[in-house]
């Protein structure tokens, strides 16, 4: 045990209906009896029981009415004695618990350390860490069931199979490095060749989930184009009309493209309505603009809007034509005119691979043809097969390493058979598995893992 | 009337005072004494007999696989095996000329007497260096660091660094069959005292078994139903400095053996010390025994073995493969069921022999022990197997406790830089649980660490440490130069797809022709094509063997180079990463409980080494990772 007591807010600031104060370490149970006054006289803290109280600073003075629980070690989240304060929500309020807390002998926890001493006390692995993360930061309820998954495990049984596979190999061509004579060089070449491709299948697999872990965690940057009075205010408010589970506005956007959440049956989809996307002479609508193109280029998904009733302008030809080889949805708003029969068969023509929807934006039809055509173009599975799950930028970052040294290792065997080189990059590629799920140990592994944390966890 | 003692407890006198003294002049012991004298300071070199200065009481060969590169860091670091061995061989090879660079080494037969002789030369050559005749029995500290040793006569000598190489004679005991008695090897006496003195001083000390095969009279062997093993003709060398010795090349014999051989070894079995316990020590797995090997591998219908010369002016031969501890009467009776050996005599019966070595977790990484200040040991103390190790280690030994004396930094090698460095890190770290013998696979950064390439690692380091002569170095810069020269201009040569040579050349060599020009050094690139056939093409003169070979390495290598060096430099960030001393591993309970133990135990001295302890498992080292980390993170008491 790490010889300090810490103590943070563990819940998100702002108000909220409760607010949670965390305490950890040796000294947890002396600072809540500090500053708890439970409602009945001589509580013995029963470990894991609720108890209402008062929260007072050191010397007795009330601050809110309270509960208060007390976890000795080892069992609670950090592994070490914790005690936990749930008082009113409020900003003050929680800072003056806080307050309470520090004056009765914690120190601020830094951000991620209870976490990292959940870590040091050997309650979870290094994964598990992170997906604590992914919990804390998942934007859709498909996202956290994923990253629970990946908190039992199953991304590291995933990860460590493969790995152990090419230690497996590893071993058989350390043998062969040190009795070259001895060594059936043909049908060692044989079996290194299948295991490294197999191996390579695993990783480029857990790649291609990386992608959709990609779209559960952060969203997927769904652009939504088109002429003016097309109806993109129309569908974005449609859409956001129907399901309002999530509405979050994304610090740092400004009102040039407007971002919104849209659970699309379990799947995040940032919506960014690039209103402003328009050759223009005007300087200052030249920046919303440039803001919309960035917005178009980077996007995961787009939606292009169009009034079925008018024919295309060449602005828009020329657009579509830049862009339909990417995941791009052509959708005809339904308005009371008739659709163009001329422009259905150009936009068929532009772009064979684009699916013609139609929708009204006004009834809400369509819309479950829409869900359907999103599925498809961003390759999501949608038989369920479960994600084992969600890969992370530093993950997939290791995945990649892996894969190169995986394609090298796999190249060599066209030129000749040397287990002595071969061995180098089935190394590489091990430890790159193996940084994954924490078996390898890498600092800057650490570094990116629990430098995401924030305050309180 | 005088009571005559085992050992001399009252005509004690100060015989001497020396900077560094070495116990035993072994392999490890010549080196040390060596370095040690080479860096200017007063040295002292022990040994129980002048006759076994630098004595091989196994196998008349120096080198082979992994062994064979040590040598050629030894010459590079200024030591003297390589030297001598170049001078005393009488036959040596190129191993594993088929495969990869990095697995590529020498192994010279030497001549036993001549390679001794040869040592005790150089030795009495030596400024600075002293050799005396005589038992160490005691080792002299002066709160808790060494001062002395004394002798088993009353003899005392001063020192101020003590070096203990004392191979396989602490305590040693020859095993043969049902007979056992206090011996040292070759029938020199053993150490009686030294092990009882270092455990007084609260070390650590097991117990180790190794053995030796019979020496056969070469008139009674028929070479004509063996296999004959000639040695390399093209004059390669172990040291970097070509002596152009015009040496012998006498051939090696291969046989093998078959059922009856083996028949008469198990239904003898009984009479194996080894299965009857009077052998207690733990032997090498690498090295078996004969009756091991059948034990292990009871399907192999048989078991090679070589007739090695042990000299060019005696009959003896030496029979590898075939070490045992069964009785004299067992050894004739299997051996004489072997093709070519029907009438063999045996000179020199086999032997297992039974040592105290002292646990090499107990060692710091210069080879000084944790627990007394300038005591160093090196060699077959240390729970190593072989000429090569010992002497690797004796050098490092010497060097560091006369580069402590003159207040420098310590010389010690990364397992990126030698096998030295692995073969000191796996002791200090790993400890031993058998005789340590140094493999190819045991280094992870092999393709650094070649036979080819030791001078460019450590001879320049060697030189600024005063280790080695200018010489070497400039040989050494001269060499590094010539290797540009020609890579320039092989990079500047072109070839025309169309040359009648290349077309030949590759037509040759099965492989497609080329549709356009190519530079030379990018042919050199390719797979099946070296410098000489480049040289050959361009009508250019070939540089020397050692040049050609680098730039063969070079072309081929240099892509997987890139990649090992890339990983030596992901290892660096947890070698850079100091563990505090002292401390107090049992605590972290996120460790497993056996690296908490060890971590406490061994007390690493970074996060790299301690992810190498056995039983420290990676997770272990990310848990170490994260508790550095808050452990820096002292933060201030709250004021809020």
């Amino acid at each position: 045990m790490l010889g300090s007591t810490i103590t943070a807010i563990a819940t998100p600031p702002g108000s909220g209906g409760i607010g949670i104060i965390r305490i950890s370490g040796p000294q947890a149970l002396s600072v809540l009896q500090q500053i708890f006054r439970p409602g009945r006289p001589n509580c013995r803290f029963t470990p894991r029981h609720l108890y209402l109280g008062h929260a007072t600073t050191p010397d007795g003075e009330e601050i809110d009415q309270v509960m208060a629980v007390y976890m000795p070690a080892p069992h609670s989240y950090t592994g070490e004695d914790v005690a936990e304060i749930q008082c009113h929500g409020g900003y003050v309020v929680c800072q003056e618990v806080l307050a309470a807390a520090l004056a009765a002998g914690a120190s601020p926890a830094e951000p991620g350390e209870f976490t990292s001493r959940a870590f040091i006390n050997g309650k979870m692995s290094l994964d598990q860490a992170e997906a604590v993360i992914d919990i804390i930061e998942a934007k859709s309820s498909e996202a956290l069931k994923i990253s629970a998954r990946q908190l039992s495990g199953s991304l590291s049984r995933d990860i460590t199979n493969t790995a152990d596979a090419l230690l497996d190999l590893l071993a058989q061509l350390e043998v062969a490095v040190d009795y070259p004579e001895e060594t059936d060089e043909a049908a060692l070449a044989d079996s290194t060749h299948t295991a490294i491709s197999n191996a390579l299948d695993n990783v480029r697999r857990l790649l291609a989930q990386a992608r959709s872990g990609r779209y559960y965690r952060e969203g997927v940057l769904t652009a939504i184009i088109g002429p003016p009075n097309a109806g993109k205010s129309t569908l974005l408010n449609a859409l956001l009309e129907r399901e309002r589970s999530i509405v979050t506005p994304i610090a740092g956007t400004t009102r040039d493209t407007v971002e919104e959440y849209y659970l699309l049956n379990g799947l995040p989809l940032r919506l960014v309505d690039t209103a402003g996307i328009r050759d223009t002479d005007d300087p200052v609508e030249r920046f919303g603009v440039e803001r919309s193109r960035q917005a178009l280029a980077d996007a995961d998904l787009i939606l292009l809007l169009l009034d079925g009733s008018r024919p295309l302008d060449a602005f828009w030809r020329d657009l579509l034509l830049a862009h339909r080889h990417r995941p791009l949805l052509v959708i005809l708003n339904k308005s009371d005119l008739p659709v163009d029969a001329a422009t259905t068969a150009e936009l068929a023509a532009l772009c064979p691979d684009a699916p013609l929807l139609t929708l009204s934006a006004r009834t809400g039809g369509g819309m479950e043809e829409l869900r359907r055509a999103v599925w498809d173009k961003l390759l999501l599975n949608a038989s369920g097969e479960s994600l084992s799950g969600l890969i992370n930028d530093r993950q997939k970052a290791a995945l990649l390493a892996a894969e190169d040294a995986l394609i090298a290792a796999d190249q060599h065997f066209e030129l000749f058979f040397d287990a002595g080189l071969l061995s180098i990059d089935v190394q590489t590629a091990w430890q790159a598995l193996a940084e994954i799920s924490g078996r390898a140990a890498a600092e800057d592994v650490i570094d990116r893992v629990f430098q995401r944390f924030c305050l309180g966890k | 009337m005088t009571v005559l003692a085992d050992k001399n407890e009252s005509d004690v006198f100060i015989a001497g005072e020396y900077d560094v003294a070495v116990i035993g002049a072994g392999h490890a012991g010549c080196e040390a004494a060596l370095a040690a004298a080479r860096l200017g300071l007063s040295t002292l070199l022990l040994t129980m007999s002048m006759d076994s200065v630098a004595m091989a009481p196994c196998n008349p060969s120096i080198g082979g696989p992994a062994k064979g590169i040590i040598v050629r860091e030894i010459d590079a670091l200024g030591g003297a095996m390589a030297e001598v061995t170049d001078r005393t061989q009488i036959q040596i090879r190129l191993l594993n000329t088929g495969k990869g660079a990095a697995v590529q080494a020498m192994r010279a037969q030497i001549d036993k007497k001549a390679y001794q002789r040869d040592m005790l030369g150089v030795l009495q050559r030596q400024p600075h260096l002293d050799i005396k005749q005589g038992e160490a029995t005691d080792i002299l500290t002066t709160d808790g660091a060494v001062s002395g040793v004394r002798m088993r006569t009353g003899a005392v000598y001063h020192c101020r660094r003590l070096i203990i190489t004392s191979g396989t004679y602490m305590k040693g005991q020859v095993i043969m069959g049902s007979c056992a008695y206090p011996s040292g090897p070759a029938g020199y006496p053993p150490a009686a005292y030294l092990s009882d003195s270092l455990r007084a001083l609260g070390f650590a000390m097991g117990r180790f078994k190794t053995g030796t095969p019979a020496r056969v009279d070469k008139n009674t062997l028929d070479f004509s139903r063996m296999q004959e093993q000639p040695g390399d003709t093209s004059g390669l060398h172990f040291a970097y400095r070509d002596q152009h010795a015009d040496r012998p090349n006498i051939s090696c014999w291969l046989t093998q053996t078959n059922a009856e051989t083996h028949r008469a070894i198990l239904d003898n079995m009984d009479r194996c010390p080894l299965y009857s316990g009077l052998i207690k020590g733990v032997g090498p797995r690498y090295c078996p025994s004969i009756e091991d090997k059948l034990r292990r591998f009871p399907n192999n219908p048989h078991h090679q073995l070589f007739l090695e010369p042990e000299g060019l002016d005696t009959n003896e031969y030496y029979v590898q493969g075939m070490s045992t501890s069964l009785p004299e009467d067992v050894q004739y009776a299997f051996m004489r069921t072997i093709p070519g050996l029907e009438n063999v005599k045996i000179i020199r019966p086999a032997y297992a022999i039974e040592y105290d070595f002292l646990y090499p977790t107990q060692l710091k990484r210069t080879l000084e022990t944790k627990l007394i200040a300038g005591l160093y040991t090196a060699g077959q103390i240390n729970g190593t197997s072989g000429y090569e190790e010992a002497a690797g280690q004796g050098l490092l030994a010497g060097a560091n406790a006369a580069l402590s004396l003159l207040g420098r930094e310590p010389l010690v090698l990364g397992r990126d830089e030698a096998y030295l460095g692995v073969l000191i890190d796996d002791l200090v770290t790993k400890g031993v649980t058998e005789p340590y013998r140094m493999f190819t696979s045991l280094a992870e950064y092999r393709l650094l660490l070649r036979s080819d390439n030791a001078d460019a690692r450590l001879t320049e380091r060697a030189y600024r440490l005063g280790l080695t002569s200018e010489d070497a170095y400039r040989r050494l810069q001269a060499k590094q130069q010539a290797v540009q020269q020609e890579k320039n201009f092989l990079t500047a040569t072109a070839i025309r797809a169309d040359d009648p040579n290349l077309r030949q050349l590759l037509a040759d060599l099965a492989m497609p022709q080329l549709d356009q020009g190519i530079r030379a050094w990018e042919l050199l690139r390719r797979p099946g094509i070296n410098y000489a056939a480049l040289c050959r093409i361009l009508g250019h003169t070939p540089a020397p063997t050692e040049i050609a070979e680098q730039l063969d390495i070079e072309a081929k290598y240099d892509g997987y180079i890139k990649k090992q060096l890339a990983q030596v430099e992901r290892a660096k960030a947890l070698e850079s990463k100091p563990l505090p001393t002292g401390t107090d591993y049992t605590a972290i309970s996120g460790l497993s409980l056996e690296a908490r133990q060890k971590l406490t135990a061994i007390q690493p001295e970074n996060l790299g080494q301690a992810g190498r302890i056995t039983g420290v498992s990676p997770a272990d080292i990310a848990v170490l990772l994260v508790w550095l980390r808050q452990k820096q993170e002292q933060r201030p008491v709250s004021e809020n």
